[in-house]
């Protein structure tokens, strides 16, 4: 028997029988629908162990962009750029020093674990409370609001996962009829009703309180036919200016980070990207070959930001570039090994001003998944935190990173 | 105006997507071998190219991409199953005697003991003999090393004659010849 060609020309005997396009593009965007609505909760932080190669590139770095030629350090205090190659075999370091949860456990960071109602997607934290989300996985989307103690106290339908404000006294998700609803002091106050289709948030400004007569709130999001557009509490609902297709990041500063390559451009043209500065009204630089979506964003200083790459397929971001903020100029790289090409980013968050946390993904023929979780410092260090593997049987989800 | 722009993608998308899915659909068969199954993991990989497709450069890489993103969301199926303790028996059946509505009642005696190979073996022999892809191209899409490729596809050969001696199949029964 000759193994190899028999399986040959069974497989071409079985596929050669199917034929036709069942599948319609309707069928396509509506299943696009909920993917993308699950992974907005979905890309919090994580993972597993790495090793690391650090390689000091240059004293002030090289420069990403077209306006940033100033050979200055990119932030005070910073005298080199470092580049960092993520590799699964770095000693263990300090666990991570915020909250996270694995899979229904609530991690702090002293190691108390506490067990939640059920595994969450994705969970923030306002004031003393909770917004977990869940159900992207062909289920209807919701959000529990948990209190201190982590039971839940109310459920609310939902588009997708909530955001909170940089000092966690305000929150916002966007409910399933498309109403904008904030959330402070225990109760939830509506903004007013979204345009388009699976409007989802991308950050909220405030502090305290959405109450119009107490400064209010914006609430910023991104919706699928639409550009992005900001609420407020004065019952505003304006399109965020700046030129983007679609925002990945706010800071409380207002700067506004986002994608600005028309919908409508060649695919051979390149994807940018660019920061715009609301205050000021003007865009303060743009790239090409980054993108600020799905990523750690603005650092809890409000001075640098993080790109991921655009990988030229199409496929998930192997490279991640932490740059200044204000002028686009690079402070530090992190990237993959060369192999496997399947291995991704998988999301990345400030642990401070100082360290992101970055969760690499892994699926292998021989495993289910692999996911590893890394500090990096900007001073090019890297520490391996902690590992997840289906193989030895910690892996049952992801690890969500709470600010 | 917004729509217009979305329009625009999305009827180059559409263009593609009449013109690939039924390559990937009968791939898609092969790993999973029922057509519901098959239908819906070319569902879900035609929506996430779908998700990236404003971000794709090289028009020329796509293809290779939809067919890491089928094989990788076959495999994470696997993992679902996984997580949920659902067991698979090393044991092969006396008999696959199910028909899927593609086999007209003409399931061949090889494909039924293929439906039996583990999920990663499955995907590796796919691969190299309906695809045709080499074993580092195999590597490149499962995301392993080119000897584990060789180990799976060797283990996957080894196992369908085994199981084939078992069941004393014929040349013609492992081909269905009788059919063609």
């Amino acid at each position: 028997m000759n193994t190899e060609k028999d399986l040959t020309a069974e497989f071409h005997h079985q596929a050669d029988r199917i034929d036709g396009s069942p599948i319609s593009f309707d069928d396509v965007v509506g299943t696009a629908g909920r993917i993308k609505r699950r992974r907005r909760v979905t890309t919090g932080v994580a993972a597993l162990a790495a090793a690391a190669v650090i390689v000091p590139t240059a004293m002030f770095g090289g420069s990403l962009f077209d306006n940033d030629a100033a050979p200055e350090p990119a932030r005070p205090g910073i005298q080199q750029v470092h580049d960092v190659t993520l590799d699964p075999s770095l000693p263990e370091g300090d666990p991570p020093k915020l909250a996270y949860t694995d899979a229904d456990k609530l991690v702090e960071p002293d190691g108390t674990t506490t067990t939640m109602e059920q595994v969450y997607a994705g969970t923030d934290r306002v004031g003393d409370e909770y917004l977990a989300a869940y159900g992207f996985e062909g289920a209807e989307p919701m959000i529990d609001i948990l209190d201190s103690d982590l039971t839940v106290t109310e459920t609310v339908k939902t588009n997708s996962g909530a955001v909170a404000s940089a000092d966690h006294t305000v929150a916002a998700w966007i409910a399933r009829d498309n109403t904008i609803m904030t959330r402070f002091d225990g109760q939830s106050v509506a903004l007013g009703k979204a345009d388009g289709v699976y409007p989802q948030p991308v950050a909220i400004l405030g502090s305290g309180s959405c109450m119009e007569e107490a400064g209010g709130c914006r609430v910023f999001f991104n919706a699928q036919g639409k550009g992005p557009m900001a609420a407020d509490s004065h019952g505003n609902i304006e399109e965020v200016p700046g030129s983007f297709t679609n925002i990945g990041a706010v800071s409380p500063d207002n700067l506004i980070a986002g994608l600005v390559t028309p919908q409508n451009a060649a695919p051979t043209d390149d994807l940018c990207s660019a920061v715009y500065d609301e205050q000021a009204s003007k865009r303060l630089f743009k790239t090409c070959g980054w993108t600020f979506d799905n990523g750690a964003g603005f650092s809890p200083d409000n001075l640098l930001l993080v790109g991921q790459s655009v990988e030229s397929d199409g496929s998930s971001p192997r490279s991640i570039t932490v740059v200044d903020a204000r002028t686009g100029k690079k402070v530090l790289g992190i990237d993959l090994p060369d192999k496997p090409r399947t291995a991704y980013i998988g999301g990345s968050t400030w642990e401070d001003d100082e360290h992101l946390l970055v969760r690499t993904s892994r699926t292998t023929m021989t495993s289910p998944g692999v996911e590893n979780l890394y500090r990096v410092g900007l001073d090019g260090s890297v520490e391996r935190l902690l590992e997840h593997d289906h193989e030895n049987g910690t892996m049952t989800a992801s690890w969500m990173m709470i600010r | 105006m917004a729509q217009d722009r979305g329009s625009a993608k999305d009827a180059e998308f559409s263009n593609w997507m009449t013109a690939r899915q039924p390559a990937l659909l009968r791939t898609a068969y092969l790993l999973t071998g029922d057509h519901h199954g098959a239908e819906d993991l070319v569902q879900n990989t035609l929506a996430k190219v779908y998700l990236t497709w404003h971000k794709v450069r090289d028009q020329q890489a796509i293809d290779g991409y939809a067919r890491r993103i089928l094989v990788n969301e076959h495999n994470s199926l696997w993992r679902r199953a996984w997580k949920k303790k659902e067991t698979v028996s090393s044991e092969v059946p006396d008999w696959i005697s199910s028909n899927d509505v593609y086999d007209e009642g003409r399931n061949s005696a090889l494909w039924g003991l293929v439906q039996t190979l583990p999920a990663k073996q499955r995907a590796a022999v796919v691969l190299r003999y309906y695809e045709q892809l080499s074993e580092a191209e195999t590597a490149d899409v499962l995301g392993c090393s080119v000897g584990t490729v060789k180990s799976q596809t060797s283990r996957a050969l080894a196992t369908l004659r085994s199981n084939a001696d078992d069941h004393g199949l014929t040349r013609a029964d492992h081909l269905g010849e009788e059919e063609r």
